[in-house]
């Protein structure tokens, strides 16, 4: 393993004074867990809010009639939904195609009323899929025809429970304004704050009848496989649908705050990471320029005897870099158990809930996973910062004058 | 004593580079600490104020229940004796009269659940400063009446342009649902999602008439001279209405999210700062470690000569707390300053506009904030690190052996 002299001495010079290579391995170790762990922690909350919304509302692509996005009025829909769902299926990477119906409407009691975003789903098709099953949280998801699920928040709005009659009044597909009364059959804790106070969900059949729609729908939100087919999914969609009557909306798009607030975010990734290389630099920097001066007679030696400064300079890095690889593989190994064992368990911020809801679908309970990315970002700058640190001390040990540094005492 | 201050102060200068590399990592670790808790403190004042602004004021009173349960006939019928006790508090800058109800806001062709609000078009300016945000058409107008202005977001999905026609139906106080021709004066852009996408504002007498209200309020808003008053001021007001049939709310009482949000970050932040103060310590305790090694035959020799175990550890501590000293004036004086010299223009967060306009910062651009409790106990906890890891190093000399240590080379 040793075939050069300069390994040998490297790996010799770092245990002469075990202590002070263990403390700076250590406060590589320590720096590189917590950065770890940190960057695992913001990219698995990050990607579990996308995937929430991504599941709750958005889908990875939405198929709209042409100007929805921008007006989304009930005018607009897409008239025969039955051949597009039928395209999409057959395109590889998709899994599902779901038709809806979204309106906005005021829902009432005798007494009370409020607006409320009316959305009629396929109640079989997206058990499975969507999560609005698992939202509800008091009586039943299969709501009989006339029955209605509405959200926490509007129920305690509105003092309405199971069972109780609601009006809901919209502005039908034809403009004129139409109502009908409701019997909750449900209540939906979707676990966000606007959704909570403000989501009526029915069956597509109640709602195409309320809206005076026939057989059509206001979108279609389409699941792949994974976030990464958008893209090549949405491409070859353009190609196949009428594009003339029809748009495409990304994830990408539907969620653009989100991924803003996720940029924005970035910068608390970022500023701990370059803090963190910063203080971690001038303590190896500091335990480097020791070393050096210690030996400095022994180094002046090694010149005389003709190792050339370049050489030195060498050796000098070399010890660093065996620290830094030893501090690597301590922090990657201790931030790989920390994360491994918060992955599994995940942690618990449901004492901030209030605070989380009013991100959309933020989860409560934080399972760390790091990017690859990130990984690679974290490790690789704190190996390269901890050796450049050592080009100092290294250019001062190779611009010794042998015959002072001889005589050092 | 004052022989070991002399001896401490010569012995960090001793060894002038070192000394200047570990004061550079506490400097530099400490400026760190204050500019973070500065800029995240200002971004946090900033979301607050806005808020504040936009939504509740500092303080909102009520009718008694109608918080609970917000039905319009649970309004006030006698704000003037609100009023009353309100110009008695020296601390209130501004109230304002407002009238609030949930309803549909529609065009020919569209119709959207909206929060109309009514307002008193003279007080209202000074707290929400609605009139320099409108972007197109005019602020409303008493005489004229029946004009209505909402959020550029809402205004682009109605597709509704200035002049057209706007329907505004509620359910009025006595139960019935009501509904009454605005015209839209103009479109206001706050820069914040929610306000720009599902806010109606018209006169409070509209609204009254409107919700069938008479001359009664659902709230009055109170904006303060100084934020900091508002628990004191709160009270007193409590005191004296509470009695009367009305309740107070303060701004973290209505908007519980907005308080967890920031004790969420908070709690973050002083994770990040932990990490970053164990590695800063690591590095003091590295260079401790070796100047004491250094100095083994030095330490022998005083040993030797009489000076007792008790007060090498004085000797040593003595050092890392001159260091500490020197290293958090430093490092305050340069944390401040930065402060000082960004908060001149300020932190322009506009490039994550969706992220901002989604939490209500109508400003983005940040003010970081030099909190003097933060930036003291920032340097309480730096400077304690610093003497901390200072007692095993001088622990180890204080055991050292006299006449090995004079043999030691």
């Amino acid at each position: 393993m040793f075939k050069s002299p300069f390994l040998k001495m490297a790996w010799r010079n770092l245990w002469r004074n075990p202590r002070r290579t263990l403390i700076t391995t250590s406060s590589i170790t320590i720096g590189l867990i917590a950065i770890v762990f940190y960057f695992g922690f913001m990219d698995g909350m990050n990607r579990q809010t996308l995937e929430n919304n991504i599941r709750g509302h958005s889908g990875h692509i939405k198929v709209y009639a042409k100007g929805y996005q921008k007006d989304p009025a009930i005018s607009k829909r897409i008239i025969n939904p039955e051949g597009i769902l039928e395209i999409l299926l057959s395109e590889p990477h998709v899994l599902y195609a779901l038709p809806r119906i979204n309106t906005q409407g005021l829902v009432a009691t005798g007494e009370k009323s409020a607006g409320a975003m009316i959305l009629g789903i396929d109640l079989k098709k997206e058990e499975n899929v969507s999560d609005y099953k698992r939202y509800v949280g008091e009586g039943t998801y299969y709501i009989p025809g006339g029955g209605i699920l509405i959200g926490k928040g509007l129920a305690k709005l509105l003092r309405a429970g199971i069972g109780d009659i609601l009006s809901i009044i919209i502005q039908a597909a034809d403009g004129s304004m139409g109502a009908e009364n409701y019997k909750i059959g449900g209540i939906l804790s979707t676990g966000e704050a606007v959704m909570d106070n403000s989501l009526v969900v029915m069956s597509l059949e109640d709602m195409r009848a309320l809206t005076v729609a026939g057989e059509s729908v206001t979108e279609i939100t389409v699941i792949l496989e994974s976030a990464e087919y958008t893209e090549k999914v949405t491409g070859a969609l353009a190609m196949r649908l009428d594009m003339e009557v029809l748009e495409l909306v990304s994830w990408k798009e539907l969620l653009a705050f989100l991924l803003d607030m996720q940029g924005l975010a970035e910068i608390f990734k970022y500023v701990p990471l370059v803090i963190l290389i910063i203080v971690a630099s001038l303590g190896i920097l500091n335990t480097v320029l020791m070393s050096v001066s210690e030996r400095t007679r022994e180094l002046g030696i090694m010149m005389a005897l003709g190792t050339r400064p370049s050489r030195i300079v060498f050796l000098i890095l070399l010890e660093t870099a065996i620290i830094g690889i030893a501090g690597v593989i301590l922090g990657v190994t201790g931030g790989a158990i920390l994360l491994t064992y918060f992955g599994d368990r995940g942690i618990d911020f449901s004492q901030w809930k209030e605070g989380l809801m009013t991100i959309p679908f933020h989860p409560t309970t934080i399972y760390p996973v790091i990017e690859p990315v990130s990984f690679y970002l974290a490790t690789g700058v704190v190996f390269v910062s901890a050796v450049m640190s050592a080009l100092y001390p290294a250019y001062k040990a190779a611009r010794l004058r042998p015959a002072e540094a001889i005589h050092f005492a | 004593m004052s022989i070991f201050l002399k001896m401490a102060w010569r012995n960090i200068r001793r060894n002038l580079r070192r000394t200047l590399i570990t004061l550079s990592a506490i400097t530099f670790g400490l400026a760190a600490m204050i500019i973070f808790f500065g800029f995240t403190d200002g971004f946090h004042a900033q979301w607050v104020e806005n808020t504040v602004k936009a939504y509740t004021g500092h303080i909102q009173i009520y009718r008694s229940g109608y918080r609970d349960d917000p039905q319009l006939n649970r309004s006030i019928a006698d704000a003037a004796e609100i009023i009353k006790e309100l110009k008695t508090e020296p601390a209130v800058d501004t109230y304002a009269e407002r009238v609030e109800v949930q309803g549909l806001i529609s065009t020919a062709e569209n119709s959207y659940g909206v929060l109309i609000r009514g307002i008193d078009t003279g007080e209202e300016v000074k707290i929400t400063g609605i009139k320099e945000r409108i972007i197109k058409g005019e602020y409303l107008n008493e005489d004229k009446g029946r004009g209505v202005l909402i959020g550029h977001r809402l205004a682009e999905k109605l597709n509704a342009e200035i002049g057209d026609k706007i329907v505004l139906m509620v359910q009025a106080a006595d139960g019935s649902l009501t509904a009454e021709l605005f015209r839209l004066q103009g479109t206001f852009r706050i820069g914040a999602t929610e306000l720009d996408s599902s806010f109606a504002i018209v006169t409070l007498k509209d609204a009254q008439a409107l919700s069938l209200l008479g001359d009664r309020v659902t709230e009055i808003a109170v904006m303060l001279k100084n934020p900091v008053d508002v628990l004191p001021v709160s009270k007193r007001l409590k005191e004296r209405l509470v009695s009367s049939g009305y309740e107070v709310y303060t701004w973290e009482e209505l908007m519980p999210a907005l308080q967890e949000m920031i004790d969420l970050d908070n709690i973050f932040m002083y994770l990040i700062l932990l990490v970053v103060l164990v590695v800063v310590s690591l590095g003091i305790l590295n260079t401790m470690l070796m100047s004491i090694m250094e100095r083994t035959r030095e330490f022998g020799i005083m040993m030797a000569v009489g000076t007792s175990p008790r007060n090498v550890i004085l000797l040593v501590m003595l050092e890392s707390f001159f260091i500490g000293i020197i290293g958090i004036i430093s490092g305050a004086g340069i944390g401040i300053g930065i402060n000082r010299i960004i908060s001149i223009k300020g932190f322009d967060l506009s490039r994550w506009g969706g992220a901002t306009e989604f939490f209500a910062i109508l400003n983005p651009v940040i003010y970081p904030e030099t909190d003097i409790i933060n930036v003291l106990w920032s340097c309480a906890i730096v400077f304690l690190t610093a003497l901390i890891v200072s007692v095993y190093p001088a622990v180890r000399a204080a055991r050292l052996r006299p006449v090995e240590a004079m043999h030691y080379v």
